[in-house]
């Protein structure tokens, strides 16, 4: 007998065990890139003398070296920068004290906004990838939904055949050769043959400009913004429109099988109420793993797409740091992205254990 | 009359053997897409690989032509921004796109083969620790690792010593100096390093259910030896979902090395590889975009026809593997 209660007990056992699982994973992984960057001969002190001999035309002096070897940690052995960076211990008499990233300090950025906390420079570009991944995720939930659900009820049929084949071509299609051919026909072409074409690049404009058949659209204004969004969107959301839409049509094919499905037909339910209520709604419960398990993807294919649309995210500013040696910047990237990646796991497994009274967690 | 009868009955007592490799190709070529995948896919090969012998161009020479030149009888796909022959590039950049994918492709499958295979054999500690290896290294960020570890190699921060004639041998398929071979062997064996995972995960389970079939008791009951049984027993028996799992990682690896080339962090200047070609011409891509599409077309039809070869070699290999 279960009493009333136990399975809260469990599901907590369960959550706290994940949740130190999840820290040894990020402890352990921020620990491999950090040692990567740490031991890469003419790694960070290489990278920083050049630009300070850029940027002074005196010549550095050895006290210049220790004093920024010893601001960046760069003096100590590997395990103690690394602790120094991820909890701020040990606190050394010689140097300022750190937070640690586990009190959400990062460190300074080296370059791309010089002696700026990482998290600010963080900070700066989220709520552009946040608005992206958004769009993104929505697009390819209204898309794939319906034509996943479409293309099972109707299997074998020539819509299913051209869906199939769609998902075929969405799944090959490398997203930054989709992106230059969007700028290609939507701004090259339609700016050419005067229709009201969409703006490429940035996620706001510079100035005001016109777009024939629309007016005049400021710079900044919203419906810039929106403008500006609609390419990268369909360009992000493209992979995981092919792949959900794939995965709807087969898990509503396996739904329609079910006996209770067979059932609600023969008490002469009518067939769409059938399909949306007693299928659909079963079909959708693994669909909501696989998006929740999708949004590191999104968050990290993000880098390539505002890569091809200049649009100022953190997969550009990632890019930016990786291009300028910036590694605590890159660094930071990283653990958001694993931070992300380790959070969706758990709240798929705990999201699924809610819809589906069916599965329990151990 | 007895003649015509003796014939007949012969060919009824031995009806026409049909091998399983025709019986695969029987079931592969009912995908049409696929035949055709299969005839792009060795287009792609040929043009990239027998291409340059007919080329009046150095790939890397440059003012060839006029800057941004037009299509012309002389340069079929025009110059580009330092009047190089985009064609003749072209060609040299799927040699290197396709022969690098080649590499880690196969390469990766060999690791996730032995991986897979002596951690669902052996169990114990062996399966604990390189499952638990594989588990965490799918839970890292590949692309931003596989930028950042191509960027620190960029900068020459990953020494890996390749032999000499291995990277001789490789620099005159790519037309390119042993150092520069070298560079991009480099940047193979970092994409190496995430591609294994997937398939040892994938072969280690199939061993696990042979492990326990009757032949595999009988081997060993035979007194075989572990490495015999693996070989011989085991892997032939996990070959059609390896061979469909490949093809697919191959698609995979040519995409993944071009998003690496196009954001720069992949084959650098001034070799080319599609991916990086597309990178070439993303600074022009406000004034002249159609310079981005063909080679992307190479990588996206290259990519779509490995999907569709993967797709029917799942169907033709074993009809019981169904997504």
């Amino acid at each position: 007998m279960r009493r009333p209660g136990q399975y809260l007990d469990i599901m907590t056992n369960y959550l706290i065990r994940r949740l130190v699982e999840s820290f040894l994973v990020l402890v352990l992984s921020s620990g491999v890139v950090f040692a990567l960057l740490y031991l890469a001969p003419g790694g960070p002190m290489t990278e920083i003398l050049e630009f300070r001999r850029q940027a002074s035309r005196y010549p550095i002096n050895p006290d210049d070296i220790e004093r920024l070897k010893k601001q960046f940690d760069l003096d100590l052995p590997l395990w103690q920068a690394y602790t120094r960076w991820a909890f701020g211990l040990p606190v050394l008499a010689d140097r300022p004290n750190r937070a640690g990233v586990i009190r959400g300090d990062l460190g300074l950025s080296w370059r791309v906004s010089q002696n700026e906390p990482t998290l600010n420079v963080l900070m700066r570009p989220l709520p552009n990838t946040l608005v992206l991944m958004t769009t993104s995720t929505l697009l390819a939930l209204i898309v794939a939904v319906p034509v996943g659900v479409y293309a099972a009820v109707h299997q074998y049929s020539r819509t299913d055949y051209l869906v199939t084949a769609g998902t075929f071509l969405g799944v090959s299609m490398p997203v930054f050769w989709l992106g230059s051919m969007l700028i290609l026909i939507f701004s090259f072409q339609f700016k050419q043959w005067g229709l009201p074409y969409l703006p490429p690049g940035s996620a706001v404009a510079a100035r005001d400009y016109v777009v024939p058949l629309v007016g005049t659209v400021e710079a900044g204004s919203w419906f810039d913004r929106g403008l500006r969004l609609i390419m990268p969107t369909i360009t992000l959301s493209l992979l995981q429109m092919a792949a959900w839409s794939r995965f709807t049509r087969a898990s509503m094919l396996e739904v329609l099988r079910q006996d209770y499905v067979r059932t609600a037909r023969a008490k002469g339910l009518h067939e769409q109420l059938v399909i949306a209520k007693h299928a659909l709604r079963n079909a959708l419960i693994p669909l909501i793993t696989i998006v929740t398990l999708a949004l590191p993807g999104l968050y990290g294919g993000a880098i390539i797409t505002e890569t091809i649309f200049n649009y100022q995210g953190m997969g550009l500013l990632f890019i930016d740091s990786l291009t300028q040696s910036d590694w605590p910047v890159a660094l930071a990237y990283l653990m958001v992205l694993s931070v992300l990646t380790v959070g969706a796991n758990i709240v798929a497994d705990v999201v699924y254990t809610l819809v589906d009274p069916r599965i329990r967690v151990t | 009359m007895a003649v015509a009868e003796i014939a007949v009955g012969e060919a009824l007592a031995r009806p026409r053997e049909v091998g399983q490799l025709e019986l695969i190709w029987g079931r592969f070529s009912r995908h049409k897409l696929a035949v055709l995948g299969v005839w792009v896919l060795a287009a792609l090969f040929v043009a990239s690989f027998a291409g340059p012998l007919f080329s009046p161009y150095d790939p890397e020479a440059q003012f060839i032509g006029p800057i941004f030149g037009e299509l012309t009888a002389a340069n079929p796909l025009g110059t580009d921004d330092v009047g190089r022959d985009v064609m003749t590039r072209l060609m040299y950049a799927g040699r290197i796109s396709l022969l690098m994918a080649l590499i880690v492709t196969l390469a990766s499958s060999v690791i996730g083969v032995v991986v897979g295979a002596a951690s669902g054999y052996f169990g114990g500690w062996v399966d604990t620790l390189s499952m638990r290896l594989v588990d965490f290294m799918l839970t890292l960020p590949i692309l931003p690792l596989l930028l950042i570890m191509s960027a620190m190699s960029i900068r020459g921060g990953l020494p890996i010593a390749f032999p000499e004639t291995l990277t001789r041998l490789f620099g005159w398929i790519w037309d390119m100096p042993p150092e520069r071979a070298e560079g991009v062997l480099i940047l193979a064996v970092i994409l190496i390093i995430f591609q294994w995972q997937t398939l040892a995960r994938l072969v280690r389970g199939q061993v696990l259910t042979l492990r326990s079939t009757a032949y595999s008791e009988a081997a060993q009951a035979l007194g075989a030896s572990s490495l015999h049984i693996i070989a011989r027993h085991m892997i032939p028996n996990t070959l059609a979902p390896i061979i469909v799992a490949t093809t697919f990682n191959f698609g995979g690896v040519i995409i993944t090395e071009a998003a690496l080339s196009f954001v720069g962090f992949g084959v650098q200047a001034p070799s080319a590889s599609w991916g990086s070609m597309l990178n070439g011409v993303r600074d022009f891509i406000m004034l002249q975009p159609w310079r981005a599409f063909v080679p992307g077309l190479t990588i996206f039809l290259a990519s779509m026809s490995i999907n569709f070869i993967g797709d029917a070699l799942r169907d033709a290999l074993d009809p019981r593997l169904k997504l």
